[in-house]
């Protein structure tokens, strides 16, 4: 029932160290740390031996619903300074913005982690400092739960397994369509047996 | 009232208000049953870049006036009305939008004031405006540029007078961009969600359209849009029963309408709904204006004019699933064209959407 390739649904690629940036601000949620290893290992040998200044990289992280590899993060890093690590989103978000507003031009943002982290935390750099999004780039991390909007009651569940859930806003039972905000940061959940109430049919796993 | 010799617009005999939910009184005239949008010149239909310049056309028809007023008028002002109160989200403009808000009042009030004088006027000195509506007994004075001078956001205020949604988009580096709108009459689409979208990812949901290349051709027509040279195109789909607010957000309320089409009600529960677009370049913002005019028909109305009865038959009977699909009607075409197909006796139609 999904229409396949909407175009408003988002492709991540993974992270790469980009070379136009002065300054390179890594987050990261649960299993995201491993991309942000990989990718401070590339930062350090560089491009072309143009590595960045030790102090030129930032690393924000929190578990999330875990996995916490917040040591592994801590200890692969000797040249980089030390990570900071918060209990949730929200207070990572909250230091990041502060990092972000004192930062120059020529930073560079990368952000690993659930589909919900990446645009909390896009939305943090881009509303709340006003980084475009041509200067972020994101790798999504972890089992693919989509964070959804009840188009209905306008509920967001951050972490949709299934199309077909139930709203935790209204109770609908929404189909969740592949058209996605990146304003909000959600995809679209739209009530599935209006037109035959009662006929929900059975939940299937999201692969994407 | 007075007939002007060169007028080409309708002289619109706007009706008391009818109700577009509930006990759905809306219905049209035969005079508006002839002057509706027909949007089929041939037996089927597919996506294309159906884009003309909006300059006018036959005296009376919709095509006519820059902004269609219509028998309609005070019922579509009154739903919107409801509409808004429920859910006041539904105009929201983006901040950075301002000087597209005076750019689409000036261009509203005076297409209006011009094409229906009687109804409407406008009087400036300087930066000091007097608006009339007539039809709304609406009389203010107020100060072009300051919003302090008008009851809401200028954007709000022309367009809770017109009939048909806006949308206003901003242009950035070769792209449109979804930067505001006031949307109480929507076929299933949401501004909330489609908010600050570019051209690519607002259509994301349509089939076939992006492979065929559409969009792509559309989007740079619109990008060299010119002031003062607006242009057009027809859009369509079915709506049950006469509702104007086919919106997403109250799907779970209306979309139970979509099975209560039997053969007995088809005719009178089976509407055609056909949106005039018609695309204006802003001149202070250089924004783009997008008006989206809905008219809506039933079945038993349409099939007063043969031609059309004939001619819509064909064209759902051969609508490609994926098209039926996304539109919404699949589940009830096949009573739609079994009912049309008591009108349609095969002959050859000549190409045109004119009623004869
Ligand atoms: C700024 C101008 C325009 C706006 C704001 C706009 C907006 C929209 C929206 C919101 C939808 C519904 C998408 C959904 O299902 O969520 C749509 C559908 C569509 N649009 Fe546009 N559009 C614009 C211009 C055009 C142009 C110039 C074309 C020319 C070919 C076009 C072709 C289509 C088509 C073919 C559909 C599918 C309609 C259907 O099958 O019912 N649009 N448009």
């Amino acid at each position: 029932m999904s229409i396949p390739g909407i175009k408003s649904k988002p492709v991540y690629t993974g992270l790469t160290p980009d070379p136009g940036g002065c300054q390179h601000v890594l987050a990261g949620e649960g299993p995201g740390a491993e991309a942000l290893l990989r990718l401070r290992r590339e930062l350090a040998e560089g491009n072309d031996g143009m590595a960045p200044e030790a102090s030129a990289v930032a690393l924000f992280y929190t578990a999330g619903a875990g996995p916490d590899q917040g040591e592994e993060l801590a200890e692969g890093g000797r040249d980089f300074p030390q990570p900071w690590r918060f209990p949730d989103t929200e207070g990572l978000c909250s230091a990041l913005g502060d990092y972000l507003a004192d930062s120059g031009m020529g930073v560079r943002l990368y952000v690993a982690g659930s589909e919900a982290f990446l645009w909390r935390v896009v939305a943090t750099a881009r509303d709340g400092v006003g980084i475009s999004e041509a200067a972020i780039q994101m790798e999504r991390c972890g089992p693919p739960a989509r964070p959804v909007c009840c188009i209905h009651c306008k509920t967001t569940d951050p972490a949709v397994s299934t199309t077909v859930y139930q709203c935790p806003g209204c109770g609908l039972n929404l189909f969740v369509r592949d058209h996605f905000s990146r304003r909000l940061g959600v995809y679209q959940g739209v009530c599935v047996d209006a037109e035959a109430p009662g006929d929900v049919p059975e939940p299937e796993e999201l692969d994407s | 009232m007075t007939m002007q010799a060169e007028s080409t617009v309708a002289e619109p005999r706007v009706k008391p208000v009818e109700t577009f939910r509930d006990d759905f009184t809306y219905s049209n005239s035969p005079e508006a049953i002839r002057r509706f949008p027909f949007p089929f010149p041939e037996d089927s239909y597919m996506y294309s870049v159906n884009i003309e310049p909006h300059n006018g056309g036959p005296p009376g028809s919709a095509y006519a006036p820059a902004f269609d007023i219509d028998e309609h008028y005070l019922s579509e002002i009154e739903e919107r009305r409801k509409v808004l109160e429920e859910d006041p989200s539904r105009c929201t403009v983006l901040p950075h939008m301002m000087t597209a808000q005076w750019d689409t009042l000036e261009l509203l009030m005076e297409s209006l004031s011009t094409d229906y004088p009687q109804h409407f006027s406008l009087t400036r000195e300087g930066d000091r405006w007097t608006w009339e509506n007539r039809l709304l007994g609406i009389h203010d004075t107020f100060t072009f540029g300051d919003p302090e001078t008008l009851p809401m956001e200028p954007f709000e205020y022309i367009t809770r007078q017109v009939q048909g949604d806006f949308t206003l988009h901003d242009q950035r580096d070769d792209m449109l961009y979804m930067d505001g709108g006031m949307l109480t009459c929507q076929a299933d689409w949401s501004l909330q969600f489609d908010l600050g979208m570019n051209f690519y990812e607002w259509h994301g949901p349509v089939p076939r359209a992006h492979e065929m290349g559409v969009f792509d051709r559309a989007l740079k027509y619109l990008l060299n849009l010119q002031v003062g040279h607006p242009v057009r195109r027809l859009n369509w789909t079915m709506t049950v029963n006469p509702r104007m607010d086919t919106s997403p957000e109250n799907y779970h309320k209306w979309g139970i309408d979509r099975a209560t089409v039997t053969p007995e009600n088809v005719g009178d529960k089976a509407h055609l709904r056909v949106e005039l677009q018609a695309l204006y370049r802003l001149p202070r913002s250089n924004a783009v204006l997008f008006s989206i005019r809905c008219y809506l028909i039933s079945v038993n109305e349409l099939a007063t004019i043969p031609k059309w009865a004939k001619r819509f038959h064909r064209v759902l009977k051969t609508l490609p699933d994926d098209l039926a699909d996304y539109k919404g009607f699949i589940d009830y075409r096949p009573i739609v064209v079994e009912y049309l197909s008591q009108f349609d006796d095969g002959e050859e139609l000549a190409y045109g959407a004119a009623p004869e």
